[in-house]
């Protein structure tokens, strides 16, 4: 039953409620960073390792300082310099363990902060109930990695078909963002189909 | 050295303290205003699941673990005869988290109505579960037609009125409510599905069965059948 | 210092979601109808004022390698402002701009107005560049829930347009409003390369 219950946040963030192609979060990167599979790849890695250590601290913080203390309301300021501190501590610690990542990742992390998924999914996971909810910190860690991993996969899609695209006869005033956009659009709606899934 | 860690973490230290200051006084004026808007929406949806009903007392039975929260309400009839009520919170996990919804029903285990509390579900499809079926068009508002009186309980929620709890509620794809189908849908006991929402009609309509099934190892109702037999 | 030319800049010249390509993620999200384009508006907009206002009054007195987390303390307390008058006067909007409203801290608009502007200049023209681009983003996002609406609920601020005509929902989510951002700012490219040439 509760395993079930995982599955079902884990289905449900990468496919059906994806952040970027049904929730529109995230769009900025999405956009930004599609246009090589490998910088897709790199940015994608980075986002999921944010994404779930983001769900992970924020939802301590809610939970065991900003509910005890009264000061619910400090919440979006105290998400937002958490995840802005561990951008930069995760920064720091992967320069020092792991150039070779350091150099795969290392300019995409300052990226991040200003990623509106990643204060997304520490603001949904209160939306979802899980603070109170039993197991509530495992489920809200298994949003957060979910929702990383729907994050990569429609970046990593996006930029495949971006790659494709360079060698396709677009009409001047299409290039660049606007098709960008339909070729998203197109995405959503195919995404669109999981909505129908029963789990 | 210390002072480049000091002087930083006593300038950000400050923002944040003003920044605090701002908003709990922000916070002293809305928090109240928020709280009660909590409450309204509940005693109202408890009023819109229970019409003429009093309700005397809130209640919580524990099944298998999980906590059920409900209210027993009273009708009176005439002086002598009352019929008794309940309404309870059923809650179940849609697409985008929790739907809940307070329900009303009789003693015979008939739903009164249901008011749908709390959804975060996809706009322009799940969330059609709170739309109201408006008969305002933008010509009539201008031209000043016949708009016809206002309905105030969402389509979808009206459509449970009057189902049977003693026995399966069916959930139909017959595309939105319409008045039309109201009859036909009471016979067969169903719903029709908000169009591409199945999910979460579903989540509805089993949330409802869920919290029925736990309120009656808490009270007892007499289906209709029987009441008639005796 | 031309004011005018500050106020004016950001609705078509720089307009911040057609030209700049920012804050994008609150414009398809809260374009799904008029109103809550209208709202999401003016809560961006009131705190990009303020915040472009309070950044160009400390803006001397900042350390420079901390002007970031201060810059988003300041952006976020109003955020938060926002979000709980909203929850208290506005219950309705609130719920149906949902977490967009805290997400407002993110919106790369404001962030990018006080590090490129604010930061730099008076009290004046920062809330003039503050109006002004808080106006071309809720234009930007006005036209776009005018046609998402429309198609997608054939209503505009909650009343049917057409009775009987059954509107495609797919413009109300997430696809709609890709393909629907797209075609505008394809014809946006149409109207600007003609005009060159």
């Amino acid at each position: 039953m509760e395993l079930k219950v995982f599955f079902m946040i884990l289905i449900g963030t990468i496919l059906i409620n994806n952040y970027v192609l049904s929730q529109m979060l995230g769009l900025c990167p999405f956009l930004g960073v599609s246009k090589k599979l490998d910088s897709a790849v790199g940015m994608g890695l980075a986002v999921i390792f944010v994404m779930t250590l983001a769900s992970f601290f924020t939802f301590i913080v809610y939970k065991f300082v900003l509910v005890p203390f009264g000061i619910t309301f400090m919440s979006t300021i105290a998400f937002i310099l958490i995840i802005a501190a561990l951008v930069q501590f995760v920064e720091m610690v992967i320069e020092k363990i792991s150039p070779v990542l350091y150099n795969a990742l290392g300019i995409f992390l300052p990226l991040i902060t200003t990623n509106c998924a990643v204060l997304g999914v520490a603001v949904l996971n209160l939306k979802s109930g899980f603070i109170t909810a039993e197991m509530g910190l495992l489920k809200a860690v298994v949003q957060g990695f979910g929702a990383g991993v729907g994050f990569t996969l429609a970046l990593v899609i996006m930029a495949g078909i971006r790659e494709r695209l360079e060698l396709a006869p677009i009409s001047k005033n299409l290039q660049g963002l606007p098709i960008n956009f339909i070729i998203a659009g197109l995405m959503a709606l195919a995404f669109l189909g999981f909505s129908g899934m029963k789990i | 050295m210390m002072n480049s860690i000091v002087k930083p973490t006593l300038i950000l230290g400050l923002v944040a303290l003003i920044s605090a200051w701002v908003l709990s006084l922000v916070n002293s004026v809305t928090a109240p205003r928020i709280a009660q808007l909590q409450r309204d929406i509940r005693s109202r949806a408890l009023e819109t699941v229970l019409p003429g009903y009093t309700v005397e007392e809130e209640k919580k039975v524990t099944v298998n673990g999980k906590e059920l929260t409900y209210w027993r309400a009273a009708k009176k009839i005439d002086e002598k005869t009352s019929r008794r009520g309940y309404a309870f919170i059923a809650s179940g996990q849609g697409y985008s988290g929790e739907v809940q919804s307070i329900v009303g029903v009789d003693d015979t285990g008939r739903i009164i109505a249901i008011s749908i509390v709390l959804q975060s579900e996809t706009p322009g499809l799940g969330a059609r579960c709170q739309e109201l079926a408006s008969k305002k068009t933008l010509a009539g508002v201008f031209l000043g037609g016949n708009n016809g009186p206002e309905s105030t309980v969402p389509w979808f929620q009206q459509q449970f009125a009057g189902l049977d709890l003693n026995r399966k509620i069916q959930v139909l794809k017959k595309g939105d409510w319409n008045p039309d189908m109201q009859e036909e849908l009471q016979q067969q006991n169903a719903i029709s599905a908000i169009t591409g929402a199945t999910i979460t009609s579903r989540t509805v309509k089993e949330s409802i069965e869920r919290g029925m099934e736990m309120l009656r190892s808490a009270e007892s109702f007499t289906p209709p059948a029987e009441e008639a037999a005796k | 210092m031309n004011y005018w030319h500050e106020f004016v800049k950001g609705i078509w010249e720089r307009n911040p979601i057609l030209v700049i390509g920012i804050g994008l993620c609150p414009t398809l999200a809260t374009s799904s109808s008029v109103s809550n384009a209208l709202w999401m508006t003016l809560a961006a907009t009131f705190v990009l004022v303020f915040s472009n206002i309070i950044i160009s009054l400390i803006k001397g007195i900042v350390p420079p390698h901390l002007r970031i987390p201060i810059f988003i303390s300041v952006i976020a307390t109003f955020v938060t402002v926002v979000d709980l008058t909203l929850n208290a006067f506005q219950p309705e909007v609130y719920k149906s701009l949902g977490i967009f409203i805290p997400l407002i801290v993110v919106n790369c608009i404001i962030l990018g107005r006080a590090e490129e502007f604010a930061s730099k200049n008076g009290l004046v023209a920062s809330t003039l560049d503050g109006l002004g681009m808080g106006l071309g983003f809720g234009l930007t996002l006005t036209v776009l829930a005018f046609f998402r609406e429309m198609l997608g609920a054939n209503k505009l601020l909650g009343l049917t347009v057409i009775p009987g005509f059954e509107p495609s929902s797919m413009m109300i989510i997430a696809p709609g409003a890709f393909i629907t951002l797209g075609f505008m700012l394809w014809g946006m490219n149409a109207y600007n390369s003609r005009k060159k040439g």
